[in-house]
C-alpha cells in the first residue's frame, strides 16, 4: 500500500473544518436526541452507574475498611450470619460468603464499563476499516471480507464464546477482544460497508484520488470520518451485547473473573438462593437488575442515536 | 449453571458409580450408631471408588479365621423387625421417584465400567442390576457374601505346570437365577473375568481384575470356582495379591450373564484389532439383558426419564438382614433357605434390621437440567429423592428445611480438598517452606467463619470420617493459632531453614492482622523467592476452593512469599497438571480427591513412581519423591492383613502430615433430602451420603 | 434467477468449507485430549490409556484428523461422540434437533407475530404512551438477564401458581408404557407445524388480492378448518395425549422466549414502517381516502415486511444459539444444551458436529432469505 505523504500537512486544517462542522451538527443532533426521550432515560441510567463505578475506589480509600468491604476477599465480621440482610453498614446486605453486595456492585460496574467500552472500540475500529476497505477497493478484497463476514455472522455467538471459554482462559480482556472481532468482522463491518459504499462514490473521493491522494490517506481521512456517526451507533449495541455475554458466561461459571455482576448471580445461584425471591431479594435483584438496566440503557441510547443519525426515522 | 453441573458431573464419573456397582443385594451404607460414619466427598472423581469397603469389618474376615456360623437349616423364625418392616401396602402401584441432573450415558455394563459411560449418573440407574461374589452389607459396609456361598478358602500357593500361583476357591449359592430364569453359575464369573482379561479392559475393570495379579479362573463345577493369581510380577519378583487385589478387587467384580453376552462378545471379537473389538462391545445396546439383582431395564426417554422395574423371583428379595451392636451380621433367606452369620454371635442389641427389596414395582429417575428446578420438583412432590452428587448448598438447604414434608440428612464424605506443591522446584522443595505455608493457612477461619461451616477443616490425608484408617495422631500444623502467632511461627520456620528477610512481616498490636507484609524473602542459597503461581478452580466452578485460594494468596503475601492466585476452569487446571512441562510450570495448585475406603490411594498419589514424567498419566503431579514413603507405600499394596495395612497407613499419614507434599484443606459434608411422607428408609446415615448409596433402591419402602 | 441462486449456492459451499476448517482447528486447539479426562483414575494402567487414545483416534497427527473430519462431514458422518460413546454424533443430533426445532420454531413464530403486530401499532402512533411503554417494556425484556428471567417465570407460574409443570418436556408418569417414544411424537408435531404453516402461507398468498374484509373471512375460515382437521387426526391417532403432554410443557418456555425476543421484531418493524411511510404511494393511498387501518396494513406494513421477514429467517437459525440458556433453565435437552455439555466434557466430535450443524442451518437460512428476498422484492431482478 502506498503511503502518501503529500496531503498530510493540510490535514490539520481539514480536521479543524470538520470539527467546526461537527460542533454545529452536535448541537443540532443534541436537540434531536432530547426529543427521543428514551435516549435520555438511557443516558441517565448510564451516568448513574458511571458514578457508582467512580465512587468505589474513593469509598474504599476513605470510609470503607478494606478487610470488610473488599469485593472479593472482604468479610463482614460485623454480621453474625451470612448472607446478612441490608443494614446501615451494608446497605444492600452481604452475599453468602459474607461480602458486601454494594461494594461488589460498584466494583463490577467499573469492569462492565471497561469491558463494554473496549469491545465497542475494537468492534468499531475493525468494522470501519473493514467497511471502508471493502467499499473502496471492491472486487476480490470486498468479496473476501464479505465472505469472512458471512462466516462471522454465522458463528453462533453465545455458543462460540462458551466453546472458547473451555479452550483458553477467558477473562474480561479476552472477552472484549473476542466480541469485538466477531462483531467487527461480522455484522458491524457489513453495515458500515454499505454506508461506505455511498461515501466512496461521492465526487470528493474521486477528486482526492485524481489529485494524487494515497489509498490509506483517502480511506482514513475521507471515508472513515463519514462512517463515524454510524459506528458510534453500533458501539452502543456492542456494549449491550458485551455486557450481556459477560453476564451469561459468568452466570454459567465459565469466565475467569474474580467479580462481576454475572458472577454475583452465579454465587447466589450456586448457593441456592436464586428462587428465594422474597427472603433474599438483595442477593438477586441488585445484580440482575443492574445487568438488565445497563444493557437496556445502552440499547436505548443506540436506538435514539439511530433516530438522530438516520434521517428517515425522524418524525415528519 | 448447567455448565457447572455437567462439568463436575463428568468428572465425578466413573468412580462413584462404581462404588455402588460392586455392591450387591442392595448393599447400602452404614448407620452411624456409635461407629463414626465414613464420609464421602464428591470431588472431581479422580480416585475411583469402586471399593468402598467398611474396612473395620474386613479385618475380621481376613485376620481371624472366619467366625462363620453358616446354618443351612430350615429357615429360622422370621425376626420381628423393629426398625423398618415389611412394606406398607401402597394404594396404587408403588413407584420410587428420583431426580437426576443428567442422563445415563449407556446401559452397557462393559462400557460403564471400562469406558466413557462411567458417569455417576449411569451408576445410579444401572448400578442396581449388578451382583458379585462378595459385597457390602447394608448400612455398615460389612464385607459379606453376595452370590458366593460362604467365605473363600484362604490364599494358598500352588504350582501348576512349573508355575507358582496363589489360588483360592469360592462356592456360588445354589438357586440364584438370572431374571430370564437361567441359573447363575461359576461359568458366568469365568466368562466375565476372561472377557475383561482378553480385551484388556481399562478403567474400573482394570482395578477390579488387576492385570498384574489376576491370572485366570476356572469353574470346577457349576457352583465352584477356582481363581489363580500370579505369584511374581513382570520382573520376576515375588508378589502377594493383597486385600485390594482380591477381597476388594476381584471379589467385587460384577458378574454378567454368559448366555446373553457370549454371542455378543464373539461377534465383537470379529471386529479387527482390540480397540475395534472394544468399540463393538461397548456399542452393543443390551436390550433384553437379564440381571440377577432384582432390578432390570424398563424404559428410557433420553433427556426426560429412565425407568427400571422390579424382577419377580430375585433370589435375595425378602432376605432379612440383621446387624448387631457387637458387630455380628446375620442374613436369613427363606427363598433359598439359608442363614448366614458372620463377625460374632448374633446376640445383644440390634442396630439395624431390614428386609431386602426392592419394595416397589418400578422406579423412575426424572432428569432435571439444574438444581433449582430439581429442588422445586422435590418441594412440589414430583420426586421423592434427589441424587445430588454436587452437595446441597446453604440456600437450598434453607429452602428445603422450610418445607415441612422434606427431611434432610447429613453424612460425612470420604474425600479431601488440598493445596499441592511442586516439590521439584525451590522453594517448594524445602520442607520448612511447606510447613511455613501450612502454618499461615487458617483452615478453621475459612471453613467456620467465611464458609459458615459448609466445609470441615482437615489435617490428615485420610478423612476423619474414614474412622478405621484415619490416624488422629498426625501433626496438625498451626491448629488453633491466632494470626500473629501463625506469622511468628512461620517466620521462625523459614529462618530456621536458612531463609532471610529484608524486612520481616509486622503484626498489629492485638495480633489480629498483618500491618506490613514481609519483604525481600531470600532462599537459603541467597536467591530471592520468585513470584509463585497458585492455580485453583475459578469461583464459577467452585466457590469454596476459589475462596480458599484467594485467602491463601493473601496470607502468603503477608508472610513475604510473593504469590499470585490464578483461578481457572477445571479442565485447564488438569491440563496444566498433566502437561509435559509440569515440572517447570507448576508451583502450587488446589484441587480435590474422592477416595476409596481402603487407603491404597496414598500410594497412587505420592509414590515417586507415579509422577507424570515417569508414568504416563501418573497423578503424583508435584513429583513428590521420598524413599522412606515409597517403601511404606509399596508395603501397603502387598499387605494381606488389615492390621498390617492399617499400621502402614498410619505411618504414611504421619509422614505426609509432617513432610507436606499436600496441605490438606477441608472436606465437605454430604447432604441428602427426601420426602418422608412418600418414602421410608431403614437407615439414612451412610458413608458418602445416601446418593452415593444409590438412593438405597434395594431397601427403600414406598408409602 | 436460476443463475443468481446457482451463484449463491456456490458461495455458500465455499463459505461452508472455510467454516468447517475454522471450527475444526478452533475446537482442536483445546488443551489436552479426551483420554486425559478418562484417565484421571490413578489405578488406570498406562497401556489402557494408550488404548483409549487409539480408540478415540486422538493419537493421529492433526492434519490427518482434519482430512478425515472433512471427508466424514461431507458424507454426513460426524463421528462418534466421546461423552456418549459409542453413540454417533449424527444420532445424537437426530435425537436432539426435533426437540429444539419444535420449541424454537413455535416460539419464533409467536414472537414474530407479536412483534410485527406491535411494531405496526407503535410506528403508526409515534410519540404516544403506547410507543413508550412498548419500547421500554420491549427493550427491557429484550435485554433482561435471561437465566434469571426464566427462573422467575418458573417460580411464579409453575411453582407459586402451579399452572404449568416445572421444567422438563414431558411427565414420566404419563409416558410410562407410552405407545411411542418422544422423538416420534416430536417429529409428528414438527410435520404438523410445517403442514399448517404451508396452508397458512398459501392461504395468504391466494387471498392477498381479495378485498380486505373478504380476505380476512376466507383466511380465518380455511385456517380454522385445517386446524380442526389436524386436531381430529391427532385425537384419533392414539398418541394425542402424549403430544398434549408435551404442549403443556412447552407453554412456559415459549412464553419466556416470546417475551424476551418479540422486541427485536417489534423495533425492526417499526423502523422499517417509518421508512416506508415516507413513500409517495402511502401519501397517495391516504389521499384516496382509504381507512387508516387499510393504509397501515395493506400499503405500509406489507412493504415494510421485507427486512422483517429476512430477519425472521435468521432468527430461526439463531434460536438454536440463544437456546443454550432457555434449554438449561427449563431442562429442555435440545441442541444448545448438547453443545454446552459437549464443550464442557471435551467431547470434540459432538461439539464440532453440533457447531457444524448450527452453521449449516444458518447458511441455509441465508440462502433461503436471499431467495425469499429476490422473490418478494420486485426491485431485485437478476
Amino acid at each position: 500500500m502506498v503511503i502518501d505523504t503529500g496531503p498530510i500537512p493540510n490535514s490539520p486544517s481539514l480536521w479543524r473544518v470538520r470539527l467546526g462542522l461537527a460542533g454545529r451538527s452536535l448541537k443540532q443532533n443534541w436537540s434531536l436526541f432530547l426529543r427521543t426521550r428514551i435516549g435520555i432515560l438511557g443516558l441517565v441510567i448510564i451516568v448513574f452507574y458511571m458514578l457508582l463505578a467512580l465512587a468505589h475506589p474513593i469509598l474504599m480509600n476513605t470510609v470503607w475498611d478494606e478487610r470488610i468491604y473488599d469485593p472479593v476477599i472482604g468479610f463482614a465480621f460485623d454480621e453474625t450470619q451470612q448472607p446478612a440482610p441490608p443494614s446501615l453498614a451494608h446497605p444492600l446486605g452481604t452475599d453468602p460468603l459474607g461480602r458486601d453486595i454494594l461494594s461488589q456492585l460498584m466494583f463490577s460496574a467499573r469492569s462492565e464499563f471497561l469491558l463494554g467500552l473496549l469491545a465497542a472500540v475494537v468492534t468499531v475500529c475493525i468494522g470501519t476499516m473493514v467497511g471502508a476497505t471493502a467499499a473502496y477497493f471492491g472486487g476480490l478484497i470486498d468479496m473476501l471480507l464479505m465472505r469472512l463476514a458471512d462466516i462471522m455472522i454465522m458463528m453462533p455467538g453465545i455458543s462460540i464464546l462458551i466453546v472458547l471459554s473451555a479452550l483458553i482462559e477467558v477473562g474480561h480482556l479476552e472477552l472484549a477482544l473476542l466480541i469485538g472481532i466477531l462483531s467487527g468482522f461480522g455484522g458491524t463491518g457489513v453495515v458500515l460497508k454499505s454506508q461506505a459504499l455511498s461515501v466512496v462514490v461521492k465526487p470528493y473521493i474521486e477528486a482526492a484520488r485524481t489529485s494524487g491522494g494515497g489509498t490509506l490517506h483517502i480511506i482514513l481521512v475521507h471515508v472513515v470520518p463519514n462512517l463515524l456517526p454510524l459506528s458510534f451507533l453500533y458501539m452502543m449495541f456492542t456494549v449491550t451485547s458485551a455486557i450481556f455475554s459477560e453476564a451469561v458466561l459468568s452466570f454459567l461459571g465459565l469466565l475467569d473473573v474474580r467479580m462481576s455482576w454475572g458472577l454475583m448471580i452465579h454465587t447466589t445461584e450456586s448457593a441456592g438462593y436464586l428462587l428465594q425471591v422474597g427472603e433474599y431479594w438483595w442477593l438477586i435483584f441488585p445484580a440482575s437488575l443492574s445487568i438488565t438496566l445497563l444493557c437496556s440503557s445502552f440499547y436505548l441510547l443506540g436506538r435514539s442515536l439511530d433516530e438522530v443519525v438516520n434521517p428517515r426515522l425522524r418524525r415528519i | 449453571m448447567v455448565k457447572s453441573l455437567s462439568k463436575r458431573a463428568v468428572l465425578l464419573v466413573a468412580g462413584f458409580a462404581l462404588a455402588m456397582a460392586a455392591m450387591d443385594c442392595g448393599a447400602e451404607a452404614p448407620e452411624p450408631t456409635e461407629r463414626i460414619v465414613t464420609v464421602p466427598v464428591e470431588v472431581e472423581k479422580i480416585v475411583e471408588v469402586e471399593k468402598v469397603v467398611e474396612v473395620e469389618r474386613v479385618m475380621t474376615v481376613t485376620r481371624e479365621v472366619p467366625v462363620e456360623v453358616r446354618a443351612p437349616q430350615p429357615p429360622a423364625p422370621t425376626p420381628q423387625p423393629t426398625v423398618a418392616a415389611t412394606p406398607a401396602a401402597p394404594a396404587g402401584p408403588a413407584i420410587y421417584k428420583m431426580g437426576l441432573f443428567e442422563d445415563p450415558i449407556s446401559r452397557n455394563t462393559w462400557n460403564y465400567l471400562g469406558g466413557p459411560a462411567g458417569s455417576v449418573w449411569t451408576g445410579y440407574v444401572i448400578g442396581g442390576y449388578h451382583t458379585s461374589l462378595y459385597g457390602y452389607s447394608p448400612q455398615r459396609f460389612d464385607w459379606v457374601p453376595a452370590v458366593a456361598d460362604g467365605l473363600p478358602t484362604p490364599l494358598a500357593k500352588e504350582t501348576v505346570d512349573g508355575t507358582e500361583f496363589w489360588t483360592t476357591e469360592v462356592s456360588i449359592k445354589q438357586g440364584v437365577e438370572w431374571s430370564d430364569g437361567e441359573p447363575l453359575t461359576a461359568d458366568d464369573f469365568v466368562f466375565t473375568m476372561s472377557t475383561v482379561r482378553e480385551l484388556n479392559l481399562g478403567s474400573n475393570w482394570a482395578s477390579l481384575v488387576h492385570p498384574a495379579f489376576v491370572d485366570r479362573a476356572e469353574a470346577l463345577d457349576d457352583h465352584r470356582l477356582k481363581i489363580y493369581f500370579k505369584s511374581t510380577d513382570a520382573d520376576g519378583n515375588a508378589q502377594t495379591p493383597g486385600l485390594s487385589v482380591w477381597q476388594f478387587g476381584l471379589a467385587f467384580m460384577p458378574i454378567l450373564p454368559e448366555h446373553y453376552w457370549a454371542p455378543v462378545v464373539e461377534e465383537a471379537m470379529k471386529a479387527g484389532e482390540v480397540p475395534q473389538q472394544i468399540e463393538a462391545l461397548f456399542a452393543h445396546v443390551p436390550d433384553g439383558e437379564p440381571t440377577a439383582n432384582g432390578l432390570e431395564y424398563g424404559q428410557w426417554e433420553p433427556g426426560a426419564f429412565f425407568e427400571n422395574s422390579t424382577v419377580p423371583g430375585y433370589f435375595s428379595q425378602g432376605t432379612q438382614v440383621t446387624e448387631y451392636a457387637n458387630g455380628a451380621y446375620e442374613a436369613t433367606n427363606e427363598r433359598l433357605g439359608y442363614t448366614e452369620t458372620y463377625y460374632g454371635n448374633p446376640t445383644g442389641d440390634k442396630v439395624l434390621e431390614l428386609e431386602i427389596g426392592p419394595h416397589f414395582e418400578s422406579e423412575i429417575f426424572s432428569i432435571y437440567g439444574n438444581q433449582d428446578s430439581a429442588i422445586l420438583a422435590l418441594t412440589k412432590g414430583d420426586i421423592d429423592f434427589l441424587f445430588n452428587p454436587l452437595g446441597l448448598e446453604k440456600g437450598f438447604l434453607d429452602r428445603v428445611r422450610q418445607t415441612a414434608d422434606l427431611q434432610v440428612v447429613e453424612n460425612l464424605d470420604n474425600g479431601v480438598f488440598y493445596l499441592g506443591f511442586n516439590t521439584r522446584k525451590p522453594p517448594m522443595n524445602n520442607q520448612a517452606f511447606r510447613q511455613a505455608v501450612a502454618t499461615v493457612i487458617d483452615k478453621e477461619f475459612v471453613t467456620r467463619t467465611i464458609l459458615q461451616d459448609t466445609a470441615i477443616p482437615m489435617y490428615a490425608m485420610v478423612p476423619e470420617g474414614n474412622a478405621f484408617w484415619y490416624n488422629d495422631a498426625t501433626a496438625k500444623i498451626g491448629q488453633g493459632l491466632g494470626r500473629g502467632e501463625r506469622i511468628a511461627a512461620a517466620v521462625e520456620l523459614l529462618k530456621g531453614a536458612g531463609f532471610t528477610y529484608e524486612k520481616e512481616p509486622e503484626v498489629s498490636e492485638d495480633g489480629a492482622f498483618v500491618v506490613n507484609g514481609g519483604e525481600g524473602l531470600r532462599m537459603p542459597d541467597g536467591t530471592e523467592v520468585p513470584e509463585l503461581e497458585l492455580i485453583a478452580p475459578s469461583a464459577g466452578y467452585d466457590p469454596l476452593r476459589s475462596t480458599f485460594a484467594i485467602w491463601i494468596e493473601r496470607w502468603l503475601n503477608d508472610l513475604g512469599i510473593p504469590t499470585k492466585a490464578r483461578l481457572l476452569g477445571f479442565n485447564l487446571i488438569v491440563e496444566k497438571l498433566f502437561s509435559e512441562t509440569v515440572d517447570k510450570d507448576l508451583d502450587m495448585w488446589i484441587l480435590g480427591w474422592g477416595f476409596t475406603i481402603f487407603p491404597n490411594y496414598l500410594e497412587n498419589i505420592f509414590h515417586s513412581r507415579h509422577s507424570p514424567e515417569l508414568e504416563d498419566g501418573g497423578v503424583n503431579w508435584g513429583g513428590y519423591a521420598n524413599p522412606e514413603f515409597d517403601e511404606l507405600a509399596a508395603g501397603l499394596l502387598s499387605e494381606t492383613t488389615i492390621e498390617g495395612a492399617r499400621e502402614k497407613a498410619y505411618q504414611m499419614q504421619a509422614l505426609l502430615a509432617d513432610d507436606l507434599p499436600y496441605v490438606t484443606l477441608f472436606t465437605t459434608p454430604k447432604i441428602d433430602v427426601f420426602r418422608p411422607v412418600k418414602v421410608e428408609f431403614p437407615y439414612t446415615s451412610v458413608l458418602g451420603g445416601m446418593a452415593q448409596a444409590q438412593g438405597l433402591q434395594h431397601v427403600v419402602l414406598i408409602k | 434467477m436460476a443463475a443468481y441462486i446457482g451463484k449463491r449456492v456456490l458461495q455458500i459451499v465455499l463459505t461452508l468449507f472455510v467454516f468447517l476448517t475454522i471450527v475444526f482447528f478452533l475446537v482442536n486447539a483445546q488443551p489436552g485430549d479426551i483420554s486425559r479426562l478418562y484417565s484421571l483414575d490413578p489405578n488406570l494402567p498406562p497401556e489402557t490409556r494408550a488404548q483409549m487414545q487409539e480408540l478415540f483416534g486422538v493419537n493421529e497427527p492433526l492434519w490427518k484428523q482434519y482430512l478425515v473430519h472433512l471427508k466424514n462431514t461431507l458424507t454426513g458422518d460426524l463421528g462418534v461422540s466421546f461423552s456418549l460413546y459409542p453413540r454417533t454424533v449424527a444420532d445424537v443430533i437426530k435425537e436432539r434437533l426435533p426437540r429444539t426445532l419444535v420449541l424454537f420454531l413455535t416460539a419464533t413464530v409467536v414472537s414474530f407475530y407479536l412483534g410485527f403486530g406491535l411494531g405496526k401499532i407503535i410506528a403508526w402512533r409515534r410519540g404516544g404512551w403506547v410507543e413508550y411503554t412498548s419500547t421500554l417494556g420491549g427493550v427491557t425484556l429484550y435485554t433482561v438477564f435471561t437465566p434469571w428471567f426464566g427462573l422467575m417465570m418458573i417460580w411464579l407460574f409453575a411453582f407459586k401458581a402451579g399452572w404449568f409443570p416445572i421444567g422438563k418436556f414431558l411427565d414420566p408418569v404419563v409416558w410410562q408404557d407410552a405407545p411411542s417414544d418422544a422423538n416420534t411424537v416430536f417429529n409428528l408435531m414438527l410435520a404438523t407445524a410445517v403442514v399448517l404453516s404451508l396452508i397458512t402461507f398459501s392461504v395468504f398468498l391466494v387471498t392477498s388480492k381479495k378485498r380486505l374484509g373478504m380476505a380476512r373471512v376466507l383466511q380465518a375460515g380455511i385456517i380454522a378448518v385445517s386446524v380442526l382437521i389436524v386436531a381430529g387426526v391427532w385425537l384419533s391417532s392414539g398418541v394425542g395425549y402424549l403430544a398434549w403432554d408435551i404442549v403443556k410443557h412447552m407453554v412456559l418456555p415459549i412464553a419466556t422466549l416470546t417475551l424476551i425476543s418479540f422486541a427485536g421484531t417489534m423495533l425492526l418493524t417499526r423502523n422499517s414502517m417509518l421508512e416506508v411511510i415516507r413513500e409517495d404511494y402511502v401519501l397517495a393511498a391516504r389521499a384516496k381516502g382509504l381507512p387508516e387501518k387499510a393504509v397501515r396494513d395493506r400499503h405500509v406494513a406489507r412493504n415494510a415486511l421485507l427486512p422483517v421477514v429476512t430477519s425472521f429467517v435468521f432468527s430461526l437459525a439463531f434460536a438454536i444459539d440463544g437456546g443454550v440458556i432457555i434449554e438449561s433453565v427449563f431442562s429442555w435437552p435440545g441442541m444448545g444444551h448438547t453443545l454446552v455439555a459437549a464443550t464442557v466434557s471435551e467431547d470434540l466430535p459432538l461439539a464440532v458436529g453440533t457447531f457444524v450443524f448450527v452453521g449449516l442451518f444458518v447458511l441455509l437460512a441465508h440462502l433461503a432469505a436471499d431467495i425469499l428476498y429476490a422473490y418478494l422484492d420486485p426491485r431485485v431482478r437478476y
